[in-house]
C-alpha cells in the first residue's frame, strides 16, 4: 500500500522539512494574530484620544505618557497631535510632528530620487498619507512645510530648500549641489530629461564639464539614466515619474 | 481555446511610463527600488491577465498552445494580406512587458535576466527549466503554498475529493473554467502537486513516458 | 482513540486498479477534446481560405477548399460522440464506484447493529433485572435493619428530614445501584421503599426484628457469594 512513502517520510530531511513548514505556519498563525490584536490597540488609543484630547494636552505628564504608548504601538504621533486643535501647544506640536513626516519622507523616497524632492511631490505624498488624509481630514500646505523646515533648522542643515528655477524642492542629502548641476536640474525639469548635447549648446559648456556634473548626479541617484540603443543617452529628473 | 478576452486594459503604474525605468539604473539604492517596482509590475500584470509564465524576453507563454500556434504559423503567409477582423491574437503575441512603445523603450536582455533573479530571490518566480533558462520563468503571484491552498478548497468544495482527475482537465476542464487557476502553466500545477503530495492531500499518476498525468486528492 | 497522533503524519491517498482505469479513460477524454481543438482551428482556418478565394474569383479552389472543410467537419462530429461516450462511460463508473461505497457502507451498519442486537440478548437483560432486583432487596432490608434500631422519635426525624430533602430536590432520585435499561420497573419498586420501614416499624415493632435479622444476614451471605 503506502509502505513505500512510510519509509521515505522516515528520511530526516523530509521530517525536518516538515517541521519547518509546521513551524512557519505557526509562526504565521501567531503574527496575524497579533497584528489584529495590535490593530485592536490602535483603535482604542485613538478612541481614548478622542474622549481625553484636553487632558492629554493640559496634563504634561498625560501627554508624554500617551504619546510614548502610541509611539510604541505604531500610531503615527502626527495624528495624536494634529488633532487636538484649538489648544495653544498644538500647533507647534503639529509642525514638530509634520517635521519628523517630511524627514519619513525624504528618507522613505531617497532610493528613489535620490534624496530630492520637488515642494509639491512631498506635500502630495504627505497629504496621501491615509491617516492624514482618511482618518483626520487634514490638508497641508506649502506653508506648513516651510514653517516646519524652519524649525528644523535648530537641528542643523540637514534639509534644506533648494530653489531651481522656479521650483522649490527639499534636499535630504549632505552633498552640496554645484552650481552647475543646479543648472542642470532646472533644465531638466522643462523637459522631463537632458542630454550631454542640449547642455552642450546651451551652457556652451565642454562636453567633459556636462558629463562630469551629469555623472555625479546619476550615481548619487538623483537624474535617472536612460540608455537605449541607438539614440542618445538622455538623464531624466525623477519629478517626471508622475507625469 | 479562445482566451476571454481581458474587460478592460491593464493599467501600468507611471513609473511604467517613465522612460530610465527601461535603464538599469547605476546608483545601487536606486536600483534596488526599480528591482522592487519592476517585480510589482510584472506581478500585477500577469494577474490581472491570467499569465502564468513569460518568456526570456517577457512575452506571454502560454505551455499548452504550441501545437496550435504552428498550425497558424504555417499558414500565416497565405492569410495575413486581408485579414482585418479577428486576428488580434497575433498582434498580442508581440507584446513583451519590457517593451514600451507608448515610450519607445525596451529593457536590455541583461537587465531583464536581473529583473528575473530578483523575482526567482523574492520567491515570485521560478525558471521553467533551471538547466535552460530560455525557457522562461513561471510568475508566482500567488505563492506556491497559496496555490496549493485555493486548489484544494476548490477540489473540496466540488467534491472532487478521491476522484482521478487529469492534469488536463484541471487546468482546461469544464468546471475550473472560472477558477484563477484556469489555463495554468502545466510546470506551475506539477509544482503546486508536488506540493500537495508533500503534504499528504494528494497522490500524483504517471503515464508509461513518467509524465505526470493525473492525480487523486484525498481528505487529511 | 489514537487518531489525533496518527492524523498528524499525513498518507496520501491510494491508488487503486479502479482508480487507474478511469484515469486512462479520462487521459483518452483529453486527446480526443485537443484533437477536436486542432479540428476546429483547422476548419477555422479553412473557411478563412475559402472566402480568400471566393474574393480572388478561384471558384474551383474555393470548392476543394469547402469540400475538404466538409469532411472534416465530419470528422469533427465523430470526435464529439467519442468525447460524449467517453464522458458517459466515466460517469457510469464514477457513479458505480459511488454505489459500491454506499452499499460498503450499508453493510457495515448491519453489521454494528447485528452486533448490538447481540449486546441486548433477553438473557443478559433478564440477569440484569435480577440483579437490579437484589440490590433492591439488599437495600430494602439494609433500611429495614437500620430502622430497627432506631428509636421511633428517630424514625421520624428521618422521616421529616426525607421529606424535607425531597421537597429541596423536587423530585427523588433513583439509588446509585439501579442500571438505567429498566427505569420503569425499577422506580416502581423504589417508589415502595420509604413506605414499608415506617409501616413495619409503627405497626410491629420489634416482634419482626429478631427474625428479620437473621434472614437478612443469609440473604447477604447470598449476595456476597
Amino acid at each position: 500500500m503506502s509502505s513505500g512513502r512510510g519509509i521515505s517520510s522516515l528520511t530526516s530531511k523530509d521530517l525536518s522539512e516538515k517541521y519547518q513548514k509546521l513551524g512557519s505556519s505557526v509562526l504565521q498563525s501567531q503574527k496575524e494574530h497579533l497584528l489584529t490584536q495590535l490593530q485592536v490597540f490602535q483603535a482604542a488609543l485613538i478612541q481614548f484620544k478622542n474622549e481625553y484630547s484636553s487632558e492629554i494636552v493640559q496634563n504634561q505628564e498625560v501627554r508624554t505618557n500617551f504619546s510614548e504608548i502610541c509611539i510604541a504601538f505604531g500610531i503615527d504621533p502626527l495624528v495624536v497631535a494634529s488633532s487636538i486643535i484649538g489648544e495653544k501647544n498644538s500647533s507647534t506640536e503639529r509642525t514638530n510632528q509634520l517635521c519628523l513626516k517630511i524627514i519619513e519622507i525624504c528618507t522613505q523616497t531617497r532610493s528613489i530620487n535620490g534624496g530630492i524632492i520637488s515642494m509639491q511631490d512631498l506635500l502630495d505624498l504627505i497629504n496621501s498619507d491615509t491617516w492624514v488624509n482618511q482618518d483626520l481630514h487634514l490638508a497641508f500646505q506649502i506653508k506648513d512645510i516651510t514653517t516646519a523646515l524652519n524649525h528644523l533648522k535648530i537641528l542643523g542643515d540637514e534639509l534644506q530648500i533648494v530653489t531651481l528655477g522656479k521650483k522649490d524642492y527639499i534636499k535630504s542629502i549632505p552633498q552640496e549641489i554645484s552650481s552647475d548641476q543646479q543648472k542642470i536640474l532646472e533644465t531638466s525639469d522643462i523637459m522631463g530629461y537632458v542630454t550631454i548635447t542640449i547642455l552642450k549648446d546651451n551652457f556652451k559648456w565642454k562636453r567633459i564639464r556636462c558629463q562630469s556634473a551629469i555623472d555625479e548626479l546619476v550615481s548619487n541617484g538623483i537624474l535617472w539614466l536612460d540608455k537605449q540603443n541607438g539614440h542618445a543617452i538622455k538623464y531624466w529628473t525623477t519629478t517626471w515619474i508622475n507625469k | 481555446m479562445n482566451d476571454i478576452k481581458k474587460t478592460g486594459k491593464f493599467e501600468f503604474p507611471k513609473v511604467y511610463n517613465f522612460p530610465p525605468f527601461f535603464t538599469e539604473q547605476p546608483n545601487s539604492n536606486t536600483f534596488q527600488s526599480q528591482l522592487e517596482q519592476w517585480k510589482d509590475v510584472i506581478i500585477k500584470y500577469c494577474k490581472f491577465n491570467k499569465l502564468f509564465a513569460l518568456s526570456i524576453t517577457g512575452k506571454p507563454l502560454e505551455s499548452e498552445k504550441d501545437e496550435l500556434d504552428n498550425y497558424e504559423d504555417n499558414d500565416e503567409e497565405i492569410d495575413d494580406d486581408d485579414d482585418d477582423d479577428n486576428d488580434n491574437e497575433v498582434g498580442n503575441n508581440d507584446f513583451s512587458i519590457f517593451k514600451n512603445d507608448n515610450i519607445n523603450r525596451t529593457v536590455s536582455n541583461q537587465f531583464i535576466r536581473k529583473i528575473y533573479e530578483f523575482l526567482i530571490e523574492s520567491e515570485a518566480g521560478e525558471w521553467i527549466d533551471l538547466k535552460n533558462k530560455n525557457h522562461g520563468i513561471l510568475i508566482y503571484w500567488y505563492g506556491i503554498e497559496e496555490w496549493s491552498q485555493i486548489l484544494y478548497d476548490w477540489i473540496d468544495n466540488t467534491g472532487q475529493l478521491n476522484s482521478i482527475l487529469t492534469i488536463y482537465e484541471i487546468r482546461k476542464g469544464n468546471l475550473s473554467i472560472n477558477q484563477e487557476f484556469y489555463n495554468m502553466n502545466n510546470h506551475m500545477l506539477i509544482k503546486i502537486l508536488n506540493n500537495l503530495v508533500n503534504q499528504g492531500k494528494a497522490t500524483i499518476m504517471k503515464d508509461e513516458n513518467n509524465n505526470i498525468v493525473g492525480v487523486k486528492f484525498g481528505g487529511v | 482513540m489514537g487518531n489525533t497522533t496518527s492524523s498528524t503524519s499525513p498518507s496520501n491517498p491510494k491508488i487503486t486498479a479502479h482508480d487507474k482505469a478511469v484515469l486512462q479513460l479520462k487521459l483518452q477524454r483529453d486527446k480526443v477534446f485537443k484533437s477536436k481543438q486542432k479540428l476546429e482551428v483547422i476548419i477555422n482556418h479553412e473557411t478563412k481560405l475559402a472566402k480568400k478565394f471566393i474574393k480572388s474569383k478561384e471558384l474551383e479552389k474555393a470548392k476543394l477548399t469547402l469540400r475538404k472543410k466538409k469532411r472534416q467537419e465530419s470528422l469533427l462530429n465523430n470526435l464529439e460522440r467519442q468525447i460524449n461516450t467517453l464522458e458517459e462511460l466515466i460517469d457510469t463508473i464514477e457513479f458505480k464506484l459511488i454505489e459500491k461505497d454506499v452499499l460498503y457502507g450499508l453493510e457495515q451498519g448491519n453489521k454494528v447493529l447485528k452486533e448490538i442486537n447481540n449486546e441486548m440478548s433477553i438473557e443478559k437483560i433478564d440477569k440484569i433485572m435480577d440483579d437490579t432486583a437484589d440490590a433492591i432487596a439488599y437495600q430494602n432490608e439494609l433500611s429495614e435493619r437500620l430502622g430497627t434500631q432506631l428509636t421511633n422519635g428517630e424514625e421520624d426525624e428521618v422521616d421529616e428530614e426525607l421529606r424535607l430533602l425531597e421537597i429541596e430536590m423536587g423530585v427523588v432520585k433513583s439509588t446509585p445501584h439501579v442500571i438505567k435499561e429498566d427505569t420503569t420497573k425499577v422506580k416502581q419498586k423504589l417508589d415502595s421503599i420509604p413506605v414499608v420501614p415506617s409501616n413495619i416499624i409503627t405497626n410491629e415493632d420489634q416482634e419482626i426484628g429478631g427474625e428479620e435479622e437473621e434472614e437478612e444476614n443469609d440473604n447477604r451471605v447470598s449476595q456476597l457469594a
